[in-house]
């Protein structure tokens, strides 16, 4: 399996001496759903960040696509990722349609955005992929705010894959919704995924979902890598992420499965 | 109560008592107590009373006509007169700078148009609010960039940030009557130097609000956009316009009603409107052609505040 992304040694210390990450080696294999699974403050959303360049590594390096990501080729790899994020993120005051076409911003001129100006190929793609999440052509022109919290993570996700990425990073993109819409974005997001063949780093922190739909595990625990490897043998290892009080849940969830 | 908080409160009211004596506050006082001691009919006589019914002698009737010698009008046409218009004789009155005073000079034919002044003043308000909508329109132009600039995640430059807050803080320090005393200097009397000085003025206001409006915006969707590789133009356009805006028309509105009131005193100055006229029947002593004026800068200015209102509901 080609690998998609490659983490070399990295580290993350914040200005206020918070340490994210410490020294994380690991591949992400291409084409797959991988889950990024641990509590919160394991560094996650630090692991994620790095990859699109919200975050710079204190030490060591990342590839994506055999890149090395610096300040030179940062734009090249960021037009390469796409994100989708824990509070949807979406501009609330602009239609449905904007927010999509807003994710195809660096394919356009800045004097055509300022006119919010649109190549017609876009314009169709974006309700091609309105109407691929799921939201009819009743919600086009509605604006983001009026939407159900799934219903804007739905256009978050239509609004990552607009510009034709080929890698999706989802920070938490579920941990705002309620369990049944959780399982429908997740199924959605997987999907769409496998239907353009873009490679997904999802981070989560529920177990139950993560074995449900992951192909990929990686387990990370206080900045650490704790595990990786294909879904189904890392069952037992997902236990060890968490506190006592929490491994009991999990044993029982991994019975269920 | 601590000593201290005492000893400061003594302190202050015996300065406010020597600059209540430096000032006249004491008189004022006296001569308001005076004004109330007339109302109620405790006192016969107050100057405050005699003050009052002297300015209301001159400002009422209301002065809503205009009259015009026949003799000062060019090619005057008796058959062809104004709408609603008639002729008055009357005696011509002249200014005998030997006895002093004003003399009858002889009989004279005065065309008196019922509404005329009304009318003209109404079209001097209008010129008074074209003047603050330049003048608003002037300082978006100059405060968007001031804004954009100023806020400090958004621009992210330092020296820039600190520039245009201090141009802000420049340009809302010079008060308009100065900057329109000195830009009717450079302009000479009408209605530019007006409308800059409300644009330079108003644009330190906007500037200042915008860009704190930009600053206190939730970060999460510019940061979203930016990670995607948007640049900070496109980033402006799709993620902070949008969603400053509300606020963006409640500080324009808020100018622009500001500038229609700072507009109608501008022209005290020589920067056009209707405070050119105000002004100028003031000191001819033409104080109920001053109480029409003040009628129709008040009516426009409560209108305009209804109006304002109204948009302002429509619109959120």
């Amino acid at each position: 399996m080609t690998m998609m992304v490659a983490f070399h040694d990295v580290s993350k210390i914040f200005p206020d001496g918070t340490v994210a990450l410490r020294g994380v080696s690991l591949e992400i294999p291409r084409g797959a759903f991988t889950v990024l699974l641990g509590a919160s403050g394991a560094g996650k959303s630090t692991l994620l960040y790095l990859v699109n360049g919200m975050t710079r590594a204190s030490a060591g390096a990342v590839d994506v696509e055999g890149v090395r990501i610096g300040p030179r080729t940062l734009r090249h790899v960021q037009r390469t990722v796409s994100m989708i994020h824990q509070q949807f993120q979406l501009v609330d005051r602009l239609s449905v349609l904007d927010n999509v076409l807003s994710g195809a911003l660096r394919d356009i001129s800045t004097g055509r955005a300022l006119i919010k100006w649109f190549t017609a190929e876009q314009r169709r793609r974006a309700c091609e992929l309105i109407e691929m999440v799921g939201l009819g052509p009743e919600h086009v022109y509605r604006r983001a705010s009026d939407l159900s919290g799934g219903q804007q993570q739905r256009v978050a996700i239509a609004r990552a894959f607009i510009s034709m990425p080929r890698i999706v990073l989802a920070d938490e993109p579920v941990s705002s919704l309620d369990p049944g819409t959780s399982e429908e974005i997740l199924t959605l997001l997987k999907d769409t995924a496998r239907q353009f063949g873009v490679t997904v780093l999802c981070s989560l922190h529920q177990v139950d979902l993560a074995l449900e739909f992951a192909d990929h595990i990686i387990g990370m625990r206080q900045g650490r890598l704790e595990f990786e490897g294909p879904a189904h043998e890392k069952r037992e290892a997902l236990a060890r992420l968490y506190d006592k009080a929490e491994q009991e849940h999990c044993e029982t969830l991994i019975q269920q499965h | 109560m601590s000593k201290k908080l005492i000893g400061i409160v003594l302190v202050a009211c015996v300065l406010l008592a020597f600059s209540a004596r430096r000032t006249g506050v004491d008189k004022g006082a006296a001569m308001i107590i005076e004004g109330v001691g007339e109302a109620t009919g405790v006192v016969d006589e107050s100057s405050i009373g005699r003050g009052f019914a002297s300015f209301w002698r001159s400002a009422i009737p209301l002065v809503f006509e205009e009259r015009t010698a026949v003799a000062r009008i060019d090619g005057f046409d008796e058959a062809r007169l104004p709408w609603f218009s008639r002729i008055e004789s009357g005696h011509a009155r002249e200014f005998d700078a030997d006895l002093g005073q004003w003399i009858v000079s002889g009989e004279s034919r005065v065309l008196v148009e019922p509404m005329g002044y009304l009318l003209r003043v109404v079209r001097l308000m209008f010129e008074t609010i074209e003047i603050a909508i330049w003048g608003t329109l002037l300082a978006l132009l100059i405060s968007i960039p001031l804004a954009v600039a100023g806020s400090r995640d958004y621009c992210g430059h330092r020296v820039l940030y600190a520039a245009a807050r201090a141009i802000c803080s420049m340009n809302r320090a010079v008060p308009e009557l100065i900057s329109a005393m000195w830009f009717v200097l450079m302009f000479g009397f009408g209605t530019m130097p007006g409308i800059l000085a409300l644009g330079l003025h108003a644009s330190g206001f906007l500037g200042k609000f915008f860009a704190d409006d930009i600053e206190n915006l939730p970060k999460g969707p510019q940061q979203a956009l930016r990670s995607t590789g948007a640049n900070p133009f496109k980033v402006l356009r799709f993620a902070v316009l949008p969603q400053a805006m509300p606020q963006f028309v409640a500080y324009t509105q808020y100018i622009l009603e500001r500038n229609v009131r700072t507009a109608s005193v501008l022209g005290i100055v020589g920067a056009g409107g209707i405070g050119m006229e105000l002004k100028g029947r003031w000191d001819l002593s033409d104080f109920g052609h001053v109480s029409t004026i003040l009628l129709v800068i008040f009516v426009t200015v409560a209108g305009l505040e209804y109006l304002t209102q109204r948009v302002r509901s429509q619109m959120i």
